[in-house]
């Protein structure tokens, strides 16, 4: 294909955006999302159930914000020009983050009233009796707690709304040194981003377990989030190419790119998830064992082995061909699978501190899936369809368009 | 702030400055690379190289010692088993791994900047294994039974123990140095070609007529090369990141404190590409000028060196800070103490160092100026590597001088010995890396072409005036990868 | 350019291998090679100094297998790995236990199966791809022509079989001069290569010499020997020492075993002092010290060094019996746990310094014996530094006649 490219796109802005979609998908998330708050106040459990169903859900799109982000700055800080195309998609995804900051509010206000149905070291009372919680609280309190999920939350916006912001002023403007200030701004993003999110998975996830530690636990997360947006971007890029636009923009090749990336990270999650268990099995100290251990229990050993067998070996034997990632069914295929082993990996890491006997999936946690995906997912598609669906001006997007795999 | 840059200035902060200067065509490559290769030797080889092989007998005579004498010629003793002797072996080992970055990650990724760097590179990273594996060959005491290692039929029934960190290990660094090896043979096979099909003496006709295999650039035999070059790409990425992970289990899967953390893994690999790529850079800023080859081996190869070093420091930094923390948050007195003891401890002067080598001197690495600077750049490097060797010898010594029991701690002390045959092994690697540069292409020939503008044709947009705006480009490095 | 259109003909007498045409850009190349591919040519190649991207497209060629090759060693591999370390640890191995570990675990396992998959993934690829692409290959004809030495820096050549239905020496050479080559040149076949007799030789040779080792090491794998065996390291072999049940000619029974000599104690041994090896006086435990030992300072300070190495573990640092050892078994509850004495209770406050010493010596009740460990010297001063941790810390709750009885008064005096 010609390097010159031709960069006047036709469908590279949709007629009323994704407005067919957007709305409703807002309006049911908020329904359910209000549903299954209803829903759980009345079981009569102090919000256990509803707590553990909701931040499962909470943390699956988080994942996925996350991810986009992740991939902005990435794109941007080794100066990527393939995925030009798919850019803007995963600004979108990003920027959708502050979102998510609002639906954390149930979990922000159990912690701040000291409800310990989730995080059991938000009961002073729980602690007192607890000489570890004890030497832990200066960290895990209520107040410090929510000072840092404010921090968290407020650098990742901060971030997306940069680039994204950015991004869409060179649309206008088309001027070539908002990429290179992106470039500039993307390492010490990438520097906040990485101890944000770590600290934001060890406060969010491991303190579910809080006399459990895991250092490598923040890249745990990390490997999960990676994942999940890589297809989470194939989906949407399908999506937009359905809706009309992006036709050409986004071909094969940039599938293939997507669809290398998916497998990296799924690998990449294995290597970590392995890493993980293996030092822990090998050591065999009981104060770090407990957490594998209780999940090799009853129905749990099942969700255990779908993880290793789901979540990394079948997709990696099947993501290893060329053809499956340059087949658009196959990598549609892949990315709803991996979709649905992340959900699984979620359920496994949060639920099982709710039962750690049965593995009980219910209709609260469909109702805080469809809930906070609704809104997460409609407020992508409104941000997306609200201006152009690739940076137009961007100066790297010929190459993209004409880019080529090996 | 925009309309004062001119077209090509912008576009060369966009994309980057070429990627080969001074206007070179397939021909003048070939003709700048191979004369290395031809010329007569300057003088500074050899005083190079008698530097280097002076190193590489002083590294024979201390093993000659240890092993008619014993262990015991080393420092090591009851608490710490091991000290310089593994430290060595992680350092080594962990400087092998740029190499394979490069070769590999940077290939799949489709960096063409790689194409300057990548065969003294991988030629680095077979050296460095081989200096590495002479390590844990020595240290085990009796040598001669060193095959015990490898799963031989015999008539006892003793095969190696596989549940054990130490022998996976093994067999990590024996796929590595193998597929390194097979890697950078592969890369060169074009090369030897070019360099037998201008070679004028009979002994190097023969040499490197029969190491390239009798390759004559059949695009037939190109496709599958390339296929095959991919598949090892591939192959080595996970590879190298599996290599030092194992390299961390020997550590991670213990009990002590210190040592037993998960975050190893990937910390190790992080570390490893740091200290390789210093290395590189360590190698590279001089070779550059002495063999004139400043044109392929530009500034932005320097300074995208100097960017992943920053990088990886970075990612070094932040395995610090999360020990750290977690050391506090396990509210274990045991993992605390470590900490402290490593900072504050008679060690304190190891750790510091370590700090400072490799979170503090990257950080200059944010100001372009030092990106920039062959001079400082290659200061910089060296305190990388001491500050990784550090690094190793904190982790290693600090865990094991002081850990459960207070009745067994105890201090060590490097021997005589323990010092010169770590000198040494810089001799055997200078030694090696020298007579790769005497005889070897030290830069990928047929790569470097594939990135001249104009080297697929006219249909791949090549060094047009750019346009008015931004939208179409000067550039040279566009992402075509290799043909399939 | 200069385009040289004569075909250089090296003579009729030997065969056409085929044409052999050149270029000098990589546009004229592909332009070429898309004709070549489209005039129905099968048995033809481009050749470059490095991999001209769309080459492949321009010439027709397909993907290679090599992958799948590839995929299935890699598969060997993994199984390789898997069977081996099953059996080396306990199917086919001797079967050792490591820590509890399972036999062969799998996450123990993964390491040595990854790297073996990729071992032999990688040592396949190379191999096949010599082997697809015909290497090694030193006499082809091309390599005959002078200007084809140049393809390997800056040229670019195309090459056309004779052995291709479609080839006709005169037709083919005008069409590839219509290509816009510079210069075509006729291939002719390459001579049968007579390896020199010397290397036939050498060859024989070095294969009869390559078989000797195996051979014998084969023999002595399944023979005897009166020989002794070769001893590389003399003196680690040949330590001067007797070890237990050995001979020696130097005594008469031949034995170097040896009782000691009847009436002799050995140097350092004549342990007369019961008091400072045995803590009795008399055969009786008594309060006091030993002669030998001088109470001062450094006494104290050294029973303190001692007591801490020795005696915190269980007893704790104060010696009330709270030490690691004790809260563990706490945290563990472990069964059955007999808490380790509190130091500066009753009942060792009761006891005799001899009978104190006695205890470290030989043990008491849970407490192994540290007369093996401890020099009696450093026992005595752990019992010194022990009666200063008992007055140091507040006395059991008592009746002021408990109080007086260990004053050693009258009980009832005030």
């Amino acid at each position: 294909m010609d390097a010159h490219a031709n960069t006047n796109l036709t469908d590279a802005k949709l007629e009323g955006g994704f407005g067919k979609f957007a709305l409703p998908l807002m309006i049911a998330g908020l329904v359910c999302t209000a549903a299954a708050y209803i829903m759980g106040n009345g079981a009569g459990d102090s919000q256990k159930q509803f707590l553990h169903s909701y931040l499962t859900a909470f943390l699956y799109f988080l994942a996925i914000g996350l991810g986009g982000l992740f991939f902005v700055i990435l794109q941007h800080l080794v100066g990527a020009s393939w995925s030009i195309t798919v850019r803007r998609i995963a600004e979108c995804v990003a920027v959708s983050i502050p979102v998510l900051a609002v639906l954390f509010i149930p979990i922000l206000l159990a912690v701040i009233n000291k409800n310990d149905a989730l995080y059991m070291w938000a009961n002073p009372e729980t602690i007192a009796k607890d000489h570890l919680l004890q030497h832990k609280s200066p960290w895990l309190n209520p107040n410090a707690f929510a000072i840092r999920a404010f921090l968290y939350f407020s650098i990742w916006s901060v971030l997306a709304f940069y680039f994204h912001r950015t991004s869409v002023k060179q649309d206008e403007s088309g001027d070539a040194e908002i990429t290179v200030k992106q470039r500039t701004i993307s390492a010490p993003a990438m520097i906040l981003f990485g101890f944000s999110l770590t600290f934001a998975a060890f406060d969010f996830i491991m303190s579910l377990t809080p006399h459990w530690y895991s250092t490598i636990f923040g890249i745990y997360y990390f490997a999960s989030c990676a994942m999940s947006f890589m297809a989470t971007l194939a989906l949407l890029s399908k999506f937009v190419q359905r809706c009309g636009g992006l036709k050409t923009a986004i071909s094969i090749e940039h599938y293939h790119d997507i669809g290398k990336l998916l497998f990296t990270f799924v690998f990449f999650w294995g290597y970590i998830s392995f890493s993980q268990f293996m030092l822990i099995w090998y050591s065999n100290i009981p104060e770090e064992t407990e957490f594998f251990l209780h999940r090799m229990e009853g129905g749990w050993m099942t969700v255990s082995l779908v993880l290793i067998f789901c979540h990394f070996l079948i997709p990696f034997i099947g993501m290893l061909s060329r053809t499956s990632k340059r087949s658009r069914a196959l990598l549609l295929f892949w990315s709803i699978w991996m979709l649905v082993m992340h959900y699984v990996q979620m359920f496994w890491l949060v639920k099982h501190n709710y039962d750690s006997h049965h593995v009980a999936f219910g209709l609260l946690d469909v109702l805080c899936m469809l809930g906070i995906g609704g809104l997460f997912i409609g407020n992508i598609l409104r941000v997306l369809g609200g201006n152009a669906l690739v940076p137009v001006k961007e100066p790297r997007l010929a190459k993209s368009l004409a880019f080529q795999n090996i | 702030m925009s309309t004062q840059a001119t077209a090509p200035d912008i576009n060369e902060r966009v994309f980057g400055p070429p990627l080969v200067t001074g206007h070179h065509t397939p021909k003048t490559v070939t003709e700048t690379v191979s004369v290395v290769n031809e010329w007569k030797t300057p003088r500074a080889w050899y005083i190079a190289f008698g530097a280097a092989v002076g190193g590489l007998s002083l590294l024979g005579l201390m093993i000659g010692y240890l092993i008619t004498t014993g262990v015991g010629v080393w420092g090591l003793n009851q608490p710490v088993g091991w000290a310089w002797d593994i430290t060595n072996f992680v350092f080594w080992v962990g400087i092998g791994h740029a190499g394979t970055l490069i070769s590999a990650v940077l290939f799949l990724t489709r960096q063409d900047w790689r194409t300057a760097i990548n065969r003294s590179a991988e030629a680095m990273t077979v050296f460095a294994v081989i200096c590495a594996a002479t390590f844990p060959g020595i240290h085990v005491g009796r040598v001669w039974l060193a095959y015990w290692l490898f799963p031989i039929p015999n008539q006892m029934q003793m095969w190696p123990n596989f549940r054990s960190p130490l022998l996976w290990d093994v067999f990590a660094v024996s796929t590595y140095a193998t597929v390194s090896i097979l890697f950078w043979y592969m890369g060169m096979v074009p090369d030897l070609a070019t360099l037998r099909d201008r070679a004028t003496g009979k002994i190097k006709q023969f040499a490197y007529g029969f190491f390239s295999l009798g390759w004559r650039g059949s695009m037939r035999q190109w496709h599958r090369y390339e296929r095959a070059y991919l598949i090892l790409a591939a192959l080595s990425t996970p590879l190298v990141l599996s290599v030092h992970s194992v390299v961390s289990f020997d550590f991670a899967t213990s009990v002590i404190p210190g040592w037993h953390t998960t975050i190893f893994p990937p910390y190790f690999v992080a570390g490893a590409i740091f200290s390789g790529f210093a290395m590189v850079v360590t190698l590279l800023v001089p070779a550059r000028e002495l063999m004139g080859l400043k044109d392929f081996i530009t500034p932005r190869h320097l300074e995208n060196m100097c960017k992943i070093m920053l990088a990886t420091g970075c990612m070094v930094g932040y395995a610090y800070g999360v020990e750290f923390f977690t050391a506090w948050y396990s509210g274990s007195k045991y993992e605390g103490f470590a900490f402290i003891n490593r900072a504050f401890g008679p060690y304190w002067w190891a750790y510091w160092s370590m700090v400072t080598c490799n979170v503090i001197s990257p950080q200059l690495f944010w100001f372009k100026k030092c990106r920039t600077s062959p001079i400082i750049m290659w200061v910089i490097s060296i305190f990388i590597n001491v500050g990784m060797w550090f690094e190793r010898f904190v982790i290693i010594v600090t865990s094991l001088h002081r850990d459960y029991l207070p009745s067994s701690w105890g201090y060590f002390t490097p021997s005589i010995v323990d010092i010169l045959t770590f000198v040494g092994s810089f001799g055997l690697f200078f030694t090696l890396f020298l007579l790769f540069c005497r005889f070897l292409p030290v830069v990928a020939m047929a790569e470097i072409k594939t990135v001249l503008p104009g080297a697929h044709g006219s249909h791949h947009g090549h060094g047009h005036a750019p346009a008015a705006g931004a939208a179409h480009t000067a550039d040279v490095s566009h992402g075509h990868g290799h043909a399939h | 350019m200069s385009h040289g259109h004569d075909v250089v003909d090296t003579g009729p007498a030997e065969r056409t291998h085929g044409l052999l045409a050149e270029f000098s850009t990589p546009d004229a190349l592909l332009d070429a090679s898309r004709k070549c591919r489209d005039a129905g040519f099968t048995k033809w190649d481009a050749c470059t100094p490095y991999p001209i991207h769309g080459l492949e497209g321009a010439m027709g060629i397909k993907m290679t297998r090599l992958p799948w090759v590839v995929f299935f060693m890699g598969l060997t591999g993994f199984t390789t790995a898997t069977l081996l370390q099953i059996g080396a640890n306990g199917a086919f191995g001797y079967a050792f236990h490591i820590s509890g570990k399972p036999l062969a675990g799998w996450p123990s396992m993964g390491p040595v199966m990854f790297e073996l998959t990729v071992l032999f993934s990688a040592l396949t690829t190379l191999l096949t791809m010599a082997v697809f692409n015909n290497l090694p290959l030193f006499n082809h004809p091309a390599f005959k022509v002078e200007n084809f030495k140049h393809v390997t820096s800056h040229s670019f050549f195309v090459i056309v079989e004779a052995r291709d239905p479609k080839f006709t020496k005169a037709g083919t050479a005008d069409f590839l001069k219509s290509l816009g080559a510079e210069k075509v040149t006729t291939l002719t076949e390459p001579t049968k290569v007579e390896i020199p007799k010397i290397l036939k030789y050498v060859a024989i040779i070095a294969t009869c010499a390559a078989l000797i080792p195996p051979a014998i090491i084969f023999r002595a794998r399944n023979t005897h020997s009166e020989n002794v065996k070769i001893h590389l390291i003399d003196d680690m072999d040949f330590q001067p020492k007797f070890r237990a049940q050995q001979t020696t000619t130097f005594f008469a029974d031949k034995s170097a075993d040896r009782l000691a000599i009847p009436g002799t104690v050995a140097q350092g041994e004549l342990n007369l002092d019961d008091h400072l090896l045995k803590g009795t006086v008399g055969g009786k435990f008594l309060n006091g010290f030993p002669a030998a030992i001088k109470i001062d300072d450094e006494a104290m300070k050294r029973g303190q060094k001692m007591f801490n190495i020795y005696c915190t573990a269980c007893h704790g640092l104060a010696g009330n019996g709270d030490g690691m050892v004790h809260q563990r078994a706490i945290d563990i509850q472990e069964s059955n746990w007999v808490p380790p004495t509190n130091l500066a209770g009753e009942t060792t406050l009761k006891l005799t310094d001899g009978e104190i010493f006695n205890a470290i010596t030989n043990g008491i009740r849970n407490m192994q014996p540290y007369g093996g460990q401890i020099v009696p010297e450093d026992r005595w001063k752990i019992v010194l530094y022990l009666r200063a941790l008992q007055k140091a810390q507040p006395l059991p709750a008592k009746t002021a006649d408990q109080v007086n009885e260990l004053k050693g008064k009258k009980v009832g005096a005030n």
